[in-house]
């Protein structure tokens, strides 16, 4: 299955809470097929983004369109056919296995009256392939750990056929093994089907790792958008999340790691603690 | 044989791991089935059972008889026909259809609230609704119309006036959040309940049969009730049943539901109505009768399962069975007198609800 190549623009979008401005000249293109990561500090924007995007919070000012037409008007069936959302903590609904969850994605293309058939059993077979959710298609979902869920969630979303893939913090709580999977099984979901990925991600090393593009939030706006090379800069990471930051470059991907400088404990100060290794360090 | 045909084959690619293939689940119509030939067992024991005891065999002639399957035995006494077919069927049909309709209700609030305490008396529509059916009653407003019949409209109203109250006050621009909700339900029931009870004291002194019909009774019914209140729950049966798998939607975050294709406000507002239409027609003819919009849903979700397209049409069958057999004890344990069939199920329905919390927490 492929989709079509699909953009997602969005417009001078504001959101207030109150008479906070939440997000506030949002004006965001992203192509047809891109990885595009959202990274900002906590309270920047982010999620409340990916709503707006997702056609869940009606902005106050502006319109998102994808493809050129706008969706905000569109009844949430025909929503749901365009854009899928994983949001961040995704209800674990009691007493329904995965392979019932991932076939929730299945709604927005079945009637009131039909159940589910063989084409969406064909579907969900593919979503969950590609996340390996299939060995434990029929274990409620309760059952499951942290990183098993995120993939049925993120497999639900894929049955939706849907050609843009909203997430919200997809690697959060999961350990480093989980998020690369995860990640990777993203990257490979955009190889097969050119979906358009929007990403918000807390972690600015994947980001750098996996996407296309990176917009950087601040205090409801975009303070930087483009390579992660070029907005993954010492000075504005710095800036932006308040805290000194050193970026080198990944050994392996060349791709940019931040590390956030902070202080080392004590009895690690360079001066008294011995060298690590010895011979050669001198 | 070639040996060189063998050797020139090309190298063996190495096989693809077998594929797990999907199965879509089987729906269990058996258990459907099951459930259908029991409650008709359990009818056709109740039918026989009374001050004058019928074998089940002569109640089977009897139905089959009069619904022209056969001609009707010469060893079946006359007496027993009128007893079975104009006095314990109707009854029975009614409770079935009652017992159905609340257990129905009760399963599609609890699946639309997300809430397993959601039931018509916790959010106050049946109070609403035996409101309106009170007045009725009580206001020499003719009860009957040319045949059709006022009070299940009047607690159609009454329950949907308190639902909707009820709604309007707990709604929030964006939501409709479900705790506020359930109490604004508690708050209107009690009120409706203190505003009924002033009702009939006022009106009426002779308050006995209204207030044994508002605990809930089933005694005197005839065919006539059947046929008022059967279109009310069969129309209830297909609106809910077609938004069944919708309903498993539900138990996700509202946001979650609409992202994937869900319109919310409007499925809640369609699914309310219906399932207080359904209570209301049940109210208006049986009185208040509890716990068993409350307690079949549970049953049938801790022992199959909470998918609706299937919990639905069970806990019909399992609420109909339960409000046979209450209603069963209620015409014989204190014969010749009646206990109102509501306290009845209190009896059965608060001890059962406890024991299946029990159970649920030691399962979970």
């Amino acid at each position: 299955m492929t989709h079509r190549p699909t953009s997602l623009v969005t417009k001078d979008i504001r959101v207030l809470y109150g008479d906070n401005a939440v997000l506030q000249g949002i004006d965001l293109t992203v192509a047809g097929g891109e990885i595009m990561g959202l990274v900002g500090p906590n309270g920047a924007g982010k999620t409340t983004l990916l709503r707006v995007l997702s056609g869940s919070l009606k902005p106050q000012r502006g319109e998102v369109w994808v493809n050129g037409a706008a969706i905000g008007h569109l009844p949430p069936r025909e929503r749901a056919k365009v854009i899928a959302m994983v949001s961040q903590n995704p209800t674990v609904p009691q007493g329904f296995t995965a392979l019932e969850v991932v076939l929730m994605g299945r709604n927005p293309h079945l009637g009131l009256l039909k159940w589910e058939g063989s084409r969406d059993m064909e579907v969900a077979q593919w979503a969950m392939e590609l996340t390996s959710t299939l060995e434990f298609s029929m274990r409620p979902l309760g059952s499951l750990s942290g990183g098993e869920r995120q993939r049925v969630f993120l497999a639900r979303a894929l049955a939706q056929e849907a050609p843009i893939l909203l997430l919200d913090e997809p690697t959060a709580h999961l350990d480093i093994s989980f998020q690369c999977s995860v990640m990777d099984t993203i990257e490979n979901v955009k190889a097969q089907t050119g979906v358009t990925v929007v990403a918000a991600m807390h972690d600015l090393t994947l980001a750098a790792q996996y996407c296309n593009r990176i917009a950087a939030l601040n205090r409801g706006s975009i303070v930087a958008l483009g390579c992660p090379e070029d907005v993954l800069r010492p000075e504005l990471v710095s800036a932006a999340y308040g805290t000194e930051v050193a970026i080198i470059s990944h050994p392996v991907h060349g791709t940019p790691v931040v590390l956030p400088k902070g202080r080392v404990r004590p009895s690690h100060d360079s001066s008294t603690s011995p060298a690590p290794n010895g011979p050669g360090s001198q | 044989m070639n040996l060189s045909a063998i050797r020139d084959k090309p190298e063996e690619q190495p096989r693809p791991a077998a594929r797990p293939r999907l199965m879509l689940p089987s729906y269990p119509w058996w258990g459907l089935g099951g459930g259908l030939l029991a409650l008709l067992a359990i009818v056709v024991l109740a039918g026989g059972i009374g001050s004058v005891y019928v074998p089940p065999m002569s109640v089977l002639q009897i139905v089959a008889a009069k619904l022209g399957l056969i001609r009707m035995p010469d060893t079946v006494p006359w007496a027993w026909q009128t007893i079975i077919w104009e006095i314990r069927l109707p009854r029975i049909a009614l409770a079935a259809i009652v017992g159905a309709g609340l257990a129905l209700s009760g399963a599609t609030y609890q699946g639309l609230f997300r809430n397993p305490l959601a039931d018509p008396y916790l959010i106050g529509v049946a109070s609403g609704a035996g409101l309106g059916a009170t007045v009725v009653l009580l206001t020499g407003i003719p009860a009957f119309y040319s045949g059709f019949s006022l009070l299940p409209i009047a607690a159609f109203l009454g329950g949907l006036l308190a639902v909707s109250i009820s709604y309007l006050i707990a709604r929030r621009s964006g939501g409709l959040p479900l705790t506020t909700l359930i109490l604004a339900g508690v708050a209107i029931g009690s009120l409706t309940s203190a505003v009924t009870s002033l009702l009939m004291i006022r009106a009426n002194p002779d308050v006995k049969p209204l207030l044994g019909w508002l605990l809930g009774g089933l005694a005197g019914a005839d065919w006539k009730d059947v046929q008022i209140v059967l279109p009310y729950v069969v129309l209830g049966i297909i609106g809910m049943m077609a938004y069944a798998r919708v309903l498993n939607l539900f138990q996700l975050d509202e946001e979650e539901a609409r992202q994937l294709g869900v319109s919310v406000e409007r499925t809640k507002l369609i699914l309310i109505v219906l399932a207080s239409l359904t209570t209301a027609a049940a109210v208006s003819m049986s009185g208040l009768i509890g716990f068993v919009g409350l307690v079949a849903p549970h049953a049938v979700r801790l022992v199959w399962g909470h998918d609706h397209r299937f919990l639905l049409p069970m806990a019909m069958l399992v609420g109909a069975a339960f409000l046979v057999l209450a209603d069963l004890v209620a015409r014989t344990i204190v014969s010749p007198s009646e206990l109102p069939v509501g306290v009845v199920t209190a009896f059965c329905g608060a001890p059962f609800f406890l024991y299946l919390l029990q159970r649920g927490r030691r399962l979970a």
